[in-house]
């Protein structure tokens, strides 16, 4: 479910795993770090970026430029090798420069930049608020704002914010990304994929790990739409340009996922973990395991995952939800964290976490309201629509969720998802026949039928068969999101 | 710049006009000047969009200055801006061109063409442009001069200014010579100087075309006014040829030692002028020594087929005969059909005793234009002769008469 990140690459940013860094990992992983076949790179753009700035700041101790240049180099870095850690000089080198300059346009937009990479959405946008008002005509701030917006769920303000930085500087290449994103989270994945695709061809073939980052983002949609082989294309361009980069082993083990070769996802995972320490990925690991009947080693794999997550990432706390919500045990602990959650922020991904924490916990009303807010953004996801289908049926809304199980078959024909749609239609047409409704949770009490992905594997015995609340609405069209001609 | 010390853009303006008055004037010292400008701008805004212009203007005075290294190091920082700006990947292509890497030349232009919107006029023209080039420099000289005729509209289009738009009809003017067609070429170079009066390529290519006509006199004035506005060794050295054809030998001498003079003036000329010097000495028999030494020095920088085939013509005659044979075949290896470079390789095999290659080569240079230098273009047909001489006697009188 990498997809869900918000890595908006131009703008600066790092998806931060802020504070992990340090932190006790499995013995496992231990013993992977120590033979770790990360590279240890002597150079990289961001390195050659914080050289170049540490040279000039040798010569003028006081130049802003140089502060900030350093700045923007370690915000890369951060994400060149997955290490939220670098933030921390990069917050240094601009709280050094401020000291001179406290009111530096160029300084304070990069303290957005950090912001934004630690997940401080709120703050990020507080911030990027204030610098707009002050420069109106900067592209950068407007792709700040966006990111934050994104973030939070706002997706109009930031469908705005895209297309000013578009209008004012028509084809720049963070725009392009912003623009990508957006695209994808309102459905038009062929949209997103050519926007990355100028993005990528308007780059310096110098800047590998950017280059390295398009090619991720672009397999990562050719994973949600099932082109796997395309994906894998795009994931080994990536490798080749920038080898042991973290995000294409993770994206790589998300395709074998797909594949049905979840011995070797377990290997990739083990191998990005060592280099990326973002508790998602003991997540995936974990369901990779099970997934290859390496049974002890995952619920090792989760507890570790439980123990890293609560206090990480949003991705992280959604996976928190959906583990969480695979057992009635602990389905209230998963419906506390969501309400938590969805306090702070509204995205696609928070609303689909929370629905599905509702619908473990009975509560098929609200599930629906949820994930009726979160399809209609627009994004075509089998999850989503999967998790949609569900909480129709339990609803009795059956031809709505027919309609949602067809979605998630259609949106990804060879995913687990569309796998689970459409034994929830044959389950309910044989039902049907029967003249029953079908109940995910009729199988004594807990779980949903064995072979049901692991996400859902819970249901309430008291499941109640409210009434219908309105039929749920369709998705919402497509916005268009497209570049202003010059 | 006066009322706004701080402002980068007003440095990058001024810096750009330096560069483009280089291009118009040759003065070398304009490329110094537009230096110092966009590393001023560049010392106040180096990583917004706006410093694109700043990067890709030094980009250009680096390739004015035959510093390709560079020139790609500051297209490449322009395009890692992001600001949606292709038109760098036109200057990558320019030193990837003159490095000799013309696969990658190929494929950085290529790189101009946005992918979602419909092409401008100027990026249009400048990808046509240089792809034309690298059309002749496989060979395909036909296709280079359909390529040229479309950039020039393009051009025309784009509302270029006259100097730019002078040097598409002169560079077509070049292809149409490379195929012969003298008719074509003499019209378009008179079309630059239409377009851009007093253009100094365009003068000096038209007074060589002429030249290569017998046109003397007209020659030896169109060379004095190019030469007039910019006093390049080449054109210098070409003027002394005519004199020399003429009989006017004080004169002819008087230019040869003026083309030392300036080729030797500073630091830059120096740099820029290594392989006109190396061939100017070549093809006069001087100080051949030197010739070689530039050669390779040119060679260091520039790894295109033109300085391959200047390192071939000093090395042979310099009796390295073996050696000049290897940087010809560098030299012509992407089949370029350009009758100099044929003919160099033509003299090269003949020394090598290769006679059906020299006969080949120094044909084809004849084929391709039987006018193609004032000089060699009736050395090669002495040549051929002489193998057809050499080969008749071998072979006997019967041969002969097949």
């Amino acid at each position: 479910m990498k997809s869900r990140r918000i890595t908006l690459l131009i703008l600066g940013m790092f998806l931060a795993r802020t504070g992990l860094a340090q932190q006790t990992t499995p013995t496992q992983i231990d013993q992977l770090v120590s033979s770790s076949i990360a590279t240890n790179r002597q150079a990289s753009p961001a390195r050659d970026v914080i050289a170049a700035a540490r040279k000039q700041l040798e010569a003028d101790p006081k130049r802003l430029q140089a502060f900030n240049d350093l700045a923007l180099g370690f915000v890369r870095l951060a994400r060149e090798t997955a290490d939220p850690s670098y933030l921390k000089d990069a917050e240094s080198a601009l709280d050094q420069a401020l000291k001179l300059d406290p009111q530096d346009f160029q300084l304070l937009r990069t303290r957005v930049a950090v912001l934004l990479a630690q997940h401080d959405f709120i703050a990020a946008k507080k911030l990027a608020t204030s610098l707009n008002h002050r420069t109106p005509d900067d592209v950068m701030t407007y792709g700040y704002l966006a990111e934050a917006d994104i973030a939070q769920g706002n997706y109009a303000e930031a469908e705005e914010n895209a297309q000013w930085m578009m209008n004012l500087r028509p084809n720049n290449t963070p725009a392009l990304l912003v623009g990508a994103k957006l695209r994808t989270l309102f459905g038009d994945g062929r949209g997103a994929i050519e926007f990355l695709d100028q993005a990528y061809s308007q780059t310096s073939p110098l800047e590998v790990e950017e280059l390295a980052w398009i090619a991720n983002q672009i397999a990562s949609i050719q994973i949600e739409s099932g082109e796997y082989e395309a994906a894998e294309q795009a994931l080994q361009r990536a490798e080749k340009l920038f080898a042991h980069y973290p995000y294409t082993t993770e994206n790589l083990a998300r395709v074998r996922m797909a594949q049905n070769r979840p011995g070797e996802a377990v290997q990739l995972l083990l191998q990005a973990i060592a280099l990326d320490h973002d508790p998602h990925n003991l997540y995936e690991l974990g369901q990779a395991q099970e997934a290859a009947g390496q049974s002890a080693d995952a619920r090792v794999t989760l507890a570790n995952f439980e123990k890293l997550a609560g206090s990480a990432t949003d991705l992280s706390t959604i996976d928190l939800i959906l583990l969480h919500a695979r057992n009635a045990a602990t389905a209230p602990d998963a419906l506390r964290l969501a309400q938590l959650q969805v306090g702070l922020k509204q995205d696609v991904w928070t609303m689909d976490a929370y629905a599905w924490a509702l619908y473990a916990n009975a509560k098929y009303e609200d599930a629906d309201a949820a994930v009726q807010k979160a399809m209609a953004v627009g994004i075509k996801s089998a999850q989503l629509f999967d998790h949609a289908g569900h909480i129709a049926a339990k609803l009795d809304h059956r031809a709505e969720a027919d309609r949602y199980y067809e979605l998630a078959v259609r949106s990804n024909p060879s995913s687990k998802f569309a796998a689970d749609a459409r034994m929830a239609m044959n389950s309910t047409n044989a039902a049907g026949a029967k003249g029953q409704i079908v109940q995910p949770g009729q199988v004594a009490g807990l779980t949903l039928p064995s072979n049901a992905p692991r996400d859902r594997l819970i249901d309430s015995a008291s499941a109640a068969q409210d009434a219908p609340s309105g039929g749920p609405s369709t998705p919402r069209a497509v916005p268009a999101f497209a570049p202003v001609a010059e | 710049m006066a009322r706004a010390p701080g402002d980068a853009t007003a440095y990058t303006g001024l810096g750009a006009a330096y560069f483009q008055r280089a291009r118009e004037t040759g003065d070398v010292n304009d490329y110094q000047l537009a230096e110092q400008s966009l590393a001023k701008s560049l010392d106040l805004d180096s990583t917004e969009f706006s410093s694109e212009a700043a990067y890709e203007s030094m980009a250009e005075v680096c390739m004015g200055e035959h510093r390709f290294a560079d020139a790609l190091t500051y297209a490449h920082k322009a395009l890692s801006l992001g600001s949606g700006e292709l038109s760098p990947f036109a200057i990558v292509g320019d030193a990837y061109a003159d490095m000799g890497e013309y696969s990658k030349a190929e494929d950085a232009y290529g790189r101009l063409t946005p992918r979602d919107t419909s092409l401008s006029p100027r990026a249009a023209y400048a990808r046509d442009s240089r792809l034309a080039y690298l059309r002749f420099i496989a060979g395909n000289t036909a296709a280079a001069i359909k390529l040229m005729h479309t950039a020039v509209t393009e051009g025309i289009e784009a509302q270029l200014p006259s100097e730019n738009l002078a040097w598409l009809y002169y560079e077509l003017g070049e292809f149409e010579t490379q195929a012969g067609d003298t008719a074509a070429a003499d019209a378009d170079y008179i079309a630059a100087l239409n377009t851009h009066p007093g253009d100094y390529r365009a003068l000096a290519a038209l007074a060589r075309l002429r030249a290569n006509h017998g046109r003397y006199a007209e020659a030896i004035v169109l060379y004095q006014r190019a030469i007039s506005v910019v006093p390049m060794p080449m054109f210098i050295a070409e003027l002394g040829d005519v004199y020399a054809k003429t009989g006017n030998k004080t004169d002819a001498d008087k230019q040869y030692a003026l083309v030392e003079y300036i080729g030797m003036l500073g630091h830059i000329n120096q740099v820029l002028h290594n392989r006109d010097l190396a061939v100017f000495y070549a093809d006069h028999d001087t100080k051949l020594g030197e010739a070689l030494v530039l050669a390779k020095k040119e060679l260091e920088v520039r790894q295109d087929v033109y300085t391959w085939d200047a390192l071939a013509w000093a090395l042979y005659k310099n009796g390295k005969v073996a050696e000049a044979a290897k940087a010809s075949e560098q030299a012509t290896h992407f089949g370029t059909r350009d009758a100099l470079l044929l003919f160099h390789a033509g003299m090269i095999a003949e020394a090598l005793g290769e006679r059906q290659k020299a006969h080949d080569e120094l044909s084809e240079a004849l084929q391709i234009n039987p006018h193609f230098h004032l000089s060699y273009a009736g050395a090669a047909e002495q040549h051929l002769e002489l193998l057809q001489a050499k080969a008749e006697s071998e072979e006997g009188p019967n041969s002969h008469a097949r």
